[in-house]
C-alpha cells in the first residue's frame, strides 16, 4: 500500500516541483535564532505547498493536451531551505539526527564530499572561482543560512521585493546572494540541450481537490525486473528516498515527530557554464577524433555523444540520428543500455516504439560510457555499486533552472557572451546526500572508471586529482566508433578545460510546513 | 612468446638466484589455471581463452567495484560504526587435512580488498592503515621458491618484529586442492591476520576464484521462459561464478558476460580473457577523499606501495613525512577517521579484461545453474543478502525464490533432462575447481 502523503505539509518544489518560468534564489547569512524565527513567521503564509504546485501541474497537462502553450500565472511562489547554522540557531537540532552518516549537511559542501577544486588560485595567480573560498554563494565566510526560492512567470524580482524587504528587515541583514533563473525556450540549458527530462517517479497518494490520486501518474507500463513505472522509463521509487519520515519500501512504517516528517535535504549548486569553451573544445576534439578514427565526427555529434541525447532530448539509445519528430513524453525515456526494449501499448491505447540495445555495451558504441545520461543513470547495467535497483535508489529529484543570458551563437562576438555569467542553478532533493547525490556526483561523474570503465563525465564531471594541486586536471575518455564499427581498440582523448565550474552551493534542509509552523515566532497579527 | 607476469609485474626477487625459476613457475601456474577452467566449460561454450594459446587483440576493459563488503553493508546499512566494526572482525575456518581441527583466521572483507588498521597501542589511535589486493597463491609460491625473501618483505612491509618461525606452519593445512605442510609458509600467520596484513585471507579472495569467475561468466543463462538473464544480480544468482551478495563477483561476471555476448541480435560473440598480468587490483582512492578538518584534500597520505595506480597490490594510508597532524585528525567525507572501513568505502577495485575475435559462434543459452532465495517479506531485494542455492534444493522454510523467473524447472521431457544432465556434469567439474577456495 503506497502512503497517503500530506500535500499541505510538503513544499511544492520538492513534489511535484516548480514548473514556472522563473526562479529567484535569495540567500541570507544570519545565525541569530530569534531573527530567523521572525523570518520564518513572515515566510510561513507564503510557502507554496505540494497541493498548490499540483494545481499548476494539472493546468500544464491540460494545456499540453490541448496543444496550447504552458499557462502563465501571476501568483508568487516561495519555498525555503535552511543551512546547518540556522537549524542550530532556531533550536531544531533534531534535524542533525536525520543527516547522513558522513554528516554531509552538518559539515557542509566540502571538496571531500563533492570532489570540487580546493586551490584558492589559478596557475596565473588569479582567484580560482571554483574554490569555495571565492564562491558567489555558500563560501565559508558567508555561509548560506536561509535560502528562499521564489517562482513566478514574469517580473519575479519586482513581485518578490515586498516580502523580501520584510524578511531582510526581520533578519537585520541584506541578502548575501540573489540570482534569477529563467527557463530558456525549449527548456534547454546553456549548452543547448533539453534538460530535466528524466526524473524518477514517486510512489504515494495524495488528496487533491477532493480526490485521491497518485503522486506520479501510471501509464500502464509493464513492470520489469521487479521495477514498476510511471511513464515508460520512469521507475517508481518510495517517497522515503526523498522525504524524511516516509517509507522506503512496502511495509516500511517510519515514525518521526510531525515537524521532522516531510522534510528533505537539498543540494544547491551554482554551476557556471563556459559555453564558448565548450563549443571551441568540442569542435577541436571532433577534428582530432575524426583524424584518429577515420570516422567523420561532426562537432554537434560529439556534443550529442557527451550528453547521450540530441539537443531536443531524443536519446541515442532510441535514435541513431536526430528524429524528424520529437519523442513524446511517454517515449523520450523509454530505453535501456544492455537490453533492447520491446514496443509497448499504454493504458490509453497509444504505443511506444521499441528501443535498441548497445551491441557492445561495456565499450559503449551507441551511447558512450562517458555520456552524461549514462554516467548518472546507467539504468539496466551492473555498476561498481550494484545493479539496476541500486541505481534507482541513487536517483534524486532535480529542480534546476538556467541563470544568465543565453549565449548568442548568431553573433559570437556579442560582448555578453563573455562578460555575463551563465549556468545552471542546480537544486536537488533527496533524503540522504551521501547515498544519492554523492554517488552520482563524486563516485560516477568525477570517476573515469565508474559506474563502468571508459571515461569521465566530460560534460559535468570534475577531475581534481590527489596530487596536492587542488585544481581541475584534464578529463580522459575512450572513443569507440558507433555500429557497425566493431574495432575493440578505442581512441583515448581528453577535454582540457572545465566547461562547468561550481561557483557556489550548499547543503540545506528543506523543512515541512509543520516544521516552519513549529519554529516560527509568533508575530503580532 | 607470451608469458604471464606476476601481479602488477612486481619483481620481489630482483637480482636473486631464485627469480627465474619462480617466474617460470608463476607463469605455468596461471596458465594451468586458465586451461583447467577452459577445459571445464562445455564444448559449445568456449568463449574464455588464454593468451598462451591466442593473443588478445583489444584494449583493456576495466571492470570496477567498491572495496567495502556489500554483504556487510546490507546487514548493517544504517549504523556505520557497527558496519565498520563488523568488517574488522576475524573469522576462523577449519583447514584440516586429516580430520583434526586446524582453525585458521581470516578476514570477512570479501571484495578482494582487505585491510588492517595498525595502532600504536591496543585500542589507541590509528597510526597506519594498510590495504591489500594480493592473492595468497602468489605468496605461497614466492615462499616455496624463496622463503627468505618473504621473510624480508614481511619485516619491511608489516613489522620489523616479525620472526621467521611465525610465518611457518606448525600443522599441515588444506589450501585449495593442495596441502601446505609443516614448515611451509603459513598464509594465515599472525602477521597476516591478528597483527597485520600482507595479502588476502578470505576464503573466496583468491586468484583461482577470479579466473574461474571469468570463465564461467562467459556462459549465457536462460530463465524459466528461455529469455537470456542479463540483469546483474539475477545473472549471479542463476550462474555459479561467485557470491551474488558481493559487489565484486556479480559486477565482474556481468561485465564479462555482456562483453562476450552482446544482447543485440546478430552481433558476434567475442572471446574474452583476463588481461596480463592477471590479478585483482586496487584502482585508487576517490579524488579528494582524504581531507583535513576544514574539508580540504590532503595529498600524499594514501600511497600505493606495491604496484601502481590502477594496478595497486598494496596501499598505505599514513601521515607523510613532516605532517603536522595524525590520522586521528583527518576526515573521510565530513567524518573523523576511526576505522579502516571508512577508507575502504572510498577505494575502487578493478580488474581488466581483453577480447579477441576467435571465430566462435554465439553459444546457446544454458539452463540455470543455481537460484537464489530470500525471506518471504516485502523488503526490496537489493537490500537483502540472498541464499544461493543448488537447483535441486528449494528454498528453506520461510524463504521464497528471490527471482521467480529463475526458479528451478519442474521435471521435464527427455530432451530437457539431457540438457540438465549436461549441466550437472559441467557444474561438478567447476565445483572441483572451486572446492578448495
Amino acid at each position: 500500500m503506497e502512503p497517503l502523503l500530506d500535500g499541505a505539509d510538503i513544499q511544492g518544489n520538492i513534489l511535484p516541483g516548480f514548473n514556472r518560468q522563473e526562479r529567484y534564489l535569495v540567500g541570507f547569512t544570519c545565525n541569530d535564532g530569534a531573527r530567523l524565527k521572525n523570518a520564518l513567521a513572515l515566510v510561513l503564509p507564503h510557502v507554496t505547498t505540494m497541493l498548490q504546485a499540483l494545481d499548476h501541474r494539472d493546468e500544464r497537462k491540460a494545456a499540453f493536451v490541448a496543444a496550447e502553450p504552458p499557462p502563465l500565472r501571476k501568483d508568487l511562489w516561495l519555498n525555503i531551505a535552511l543551512g546547518p547554522r540556522a537549524v542550530r540557531a532556531i533550536g531544531a537540532d533534531a534535524v542533525f539526527d536525520l543527516d547522513d552518516e558522513e554528516f554531509s549537511f552538518a559539515g557542509g559542501m566540502t571538496p571531500g564530499i563533492t570532489g570540487d577544486a580546493s586551490a584558492p588560485t589559478l596557475p596565473n595567480g588569479d582567484p580560482n572561482p571554483a574554490s569555495r573560498r571565492h564562491w558567489k554563494v555558500g563560501s565559508p565566510s558567508r555561509p548560506l543560512d536561509l535560502l528562499l526560492i521564489f517562482a513566478n512567470d514574469g517580473a519575479i524580482e519586482e513581485r518578490a521585493a515586498p516580502l523580501l524587504e520584510a524578511i531582510a528587515s526581520a533578519l537585520g541583514v541584506a541578502p548575501t546572494y540573489d540570482e534569477v533563473g529563467r527557463l530558456i525556450p525549449g527548456e534547454i540549458e546553456h549548452f543547448g540541450f533539453r534538460d530535466g527530462i528524466s526524473q524518477p517517479g514517486v510512489r504515494g497518494r495524495v488528496m487533491h481537490q477532493g480526490t485521491e490520486r497518485f503522486v506520479t501518474t501510471r501509464y500502464g507500463v509493464p513492470s520489469a525486473h521487479g521495477v514498476d513505472f510511471g511513464k515508460p522509463g520512469q521507475p517508481l521509487v518510495w517517497p522515503g528516498q526523498f522525504l524524511t519520515g516516509q517509507p522506503v519500501s512496502e511495509g516500511d512504517q517510519p515514525s518521526l515527530p510531525a515537524e521532522l516528517t516531510n522534510g528533505s535535504f537539498g543540494v544547491f549548486r551554482r554551476l557556471s557554464q563556459n559555453v564558448r569553451a565548450f563549443y571551441e573544445d568540442t569542435e577541436a576534439l571532433a577534428g582530432e577524433l575524426s583524424a584518429a578514427t577515420g570516422i567523420g565526427l561532426a562537432p554537434d555529434r560529439l556534443r550529442t555523444l557527451m550528453v547521450g541525447r540530441f539537443p531536443t532530448g531524443a536519446a541515442l539509445m532510441r535514435h541513431d540520428q536526430q528524429p524528424a519528430q520529437d519523442d513524446s513524453i511517454t517515449a523520450i525515456n523509454y530505453f535501456a543500455f544492455a537490453d533492447a526494449l520491446p514496443e509497448i501499448t499504454l493504458t490509453d491505447g497509444s504505443t511506444v516504439s521499441a528501443a535498441k540495445a548497445d551491441p557492445d555495451v561495456l565499450r559503449g558504441r551507441r551511447c558512450p560510457v562517458w555520456a552524461h545520461i549514462r554516467k548518472v543513470n546507467p539504468r539496466d547495467l551492473g555498476t561498481n555499486r550494484g545493479g539496476p535497483i541500486d541505481t534507482i535508489g541513487f536517483q534524486i529529484l532535480r529542480r534546476g533552472i538556467p541563470f544568465g543570458p543565453p549565449y548568442d551563437h548568431l553573433n559570437p562576438k556579442n560582448p555578453d557572451n563573455d562578460n555575463k555569467q551563465r549556468g545552471l542553478l542546480f537544486l536537488s532533493y533527496q533524503r540522504h546526500i551521501k547515498t544519492t547525490f554523492s554517488i552520482l556526483n563524486h563516485d560516477w561523474m568525477n570517476n573515469r572508471d565508474a559506474p563502468q570503465g571508459g571515461g569521465f563525465d566530460l560534460l559535468v564531471g570534475q577531475n581534481v586529482p590527489n596530487n596536492g594541486d587542488g585544481r581541475h586536471a584534464n578529463k580522459s575518455a575512450t572513443f569507440f566508433g558507433p555500429p557497425p564499427d566493431t574495432s575493440t581498440v578505442g581512441v583515448d582523448f581528453e577535454s582540457q578545460r572545465q566547461w562547468v565550474v561550481p561557483t557556489g552551493g550548499a547543503f540545506v534542509f528543506a523543512p515541512s510546513l509543520a516544521f516552519v509552523k513549529k519554529f516560527a515566532a509568533e508575530l503580532p497579527s | 612468446m607470451f608469458k604471464y607476469s606476476t601481479p602488477a609485474g612486481i619483481d620481489d626477487l630482483h637480482e636473486r638466484p631464485t627469480r627465474s625459476d619462480f617466474l617460470d613457475d608463476w607463469h605455468g601456474s596461471v596458465k594451468r589455471d586458465f586451461l583447467a577452467n577452459i577445459g571445464d566449460l562445455p564444448p559449445t561454450h568456449q568463449l574464455f581463452f588464454t593468451e598462451t594459446v591466442s593473443p588478445a587483440t583489444s584494449a583493456e576493459i576495466p571492470i570496477t567495484w567498491n572495496a567495502f563488503p556489500l554483504s556487510i553493508s546490507r546487514v548493517v546499512p544504517n549504523n556505520p560504526i557497527q558496519r565498520w566494526d563488523a568488517a574488522d572482525r576475524l573469522g576462523e575456518r577449519n583447514r584440516s587435512v586429516d580430520g583434526t581441527s586446524v582453525l585458521k583466521k581470516f578476514r570477512f572483507q570479501d571484495e578482494y580488498c582487505e585491510w588492517f588498521a595498525y595502532r600504536q597501542t591496543p585500542g589507541g589511535p590509528i597510526s597506519r592503515i594498510v590495504f591489500t589486493a594480493e592473492a595468497p597463491e602468489y605468496w605461497i609460491m614466492l615462499a616455496k621458491h624463496d622463503f627468505q625473501a618473504v621473510f624480508v618483505l614481511y619485516k619491511s612491509l608489516v613489522s620489523p618484529e616479525v620472526q621467521e618461525h611465525e610465518l611457518k606452519l606448525t600443522k599441515a593445512i588444506r589450501f585449495g586442492n593442495s596441502v601446505l605442510n609443516v614448515g611451509d609458509y603459513d598464509p594465515y600467520n599472525v602477521w597476516n591476520t591478528e597483527k597485520g596484513v600482507m595479502h588476502l585471507t578470505h576464503p573466496a579472495n583468491t586468484l583461482g576464484a577470479e579466473i574461474n569467475l571469468a570463465a564461467v561468466a562467459t556462459i549465457p543463462i536462460a530463465d524459466i521462459d528461455n529469455n537470456r538473464v542479463t540483469e546483474v544480480r539475477r545473472l549471479a544468482c542463476s550462474s555459479v561464478f561467485g557470491d551474488p551478495n558481493r559487489s565484486s563477483d556479480p559486477s565482474i561476471g556481468h561485465g564479462v558476460n555482456m562483453t562476450a555476448l552482446p544482447t543485440t541480435l546478430g552481433a558476434a560473440a567475442q572471446s574474452i580473457t583476463l588481461a596480463n598480468p592477471v590479478a585483482l587490483y586496487i584502482d585508487d582512492i576517490a579524488n579528494g577523499a582524504i581531507t583535513d578538518e576544514n574539508g580540504d584534500p590532503l595529498a600524499g597520505w594514501f600511497t600505493i606501495v606495491r604496484g601502481v595506480r590502477g594496478r595497486g597490490l598494496m596501499a598505505v594510508l599514513e601521515p607523510p613525512p613532516g605532517a603536522a597532524i595524525g590520522l586521528g585528525q583527518i576526515r573521510i567525507g565530513n567524518r573523523s577517521l576511526t576505522h579502516g572501513g571508512q577508507v575502504a568505502e572510498r577505494i575502487q577495485m578493478v580488474l581488466y579484461g581483453k577480447t579477441a575475435n576467435l571465430g566462435h559462434p554465439v553459444p546457446p543459452l544454458f539452463p540455470r545453474l543455481q537460484h537464489c532465495c530470500r525471506p518471504n517479506n516485502s523488503a526490496q531485494v537489493n537490500i537483502l543478502n540472498l541464499d544461493h542455492e543448488e537447483l535441486e534444493n528449494g528454498c528453506s522454510s520461510g524463504n521464497v525464490d528471490a527471482f521467480p523467473e529463475l526458479r528451478p524447472d519442474p521435471p521435464g521431457p527427455a530432451a530437457e533432462v539431457a540438457l540438465v544432465a549436461e549441466q550437472l556434469v559441467f557444474r561438478s567439474s567447476f565445483a572441483r575447481t572451486r572446492s578448495g577456495l
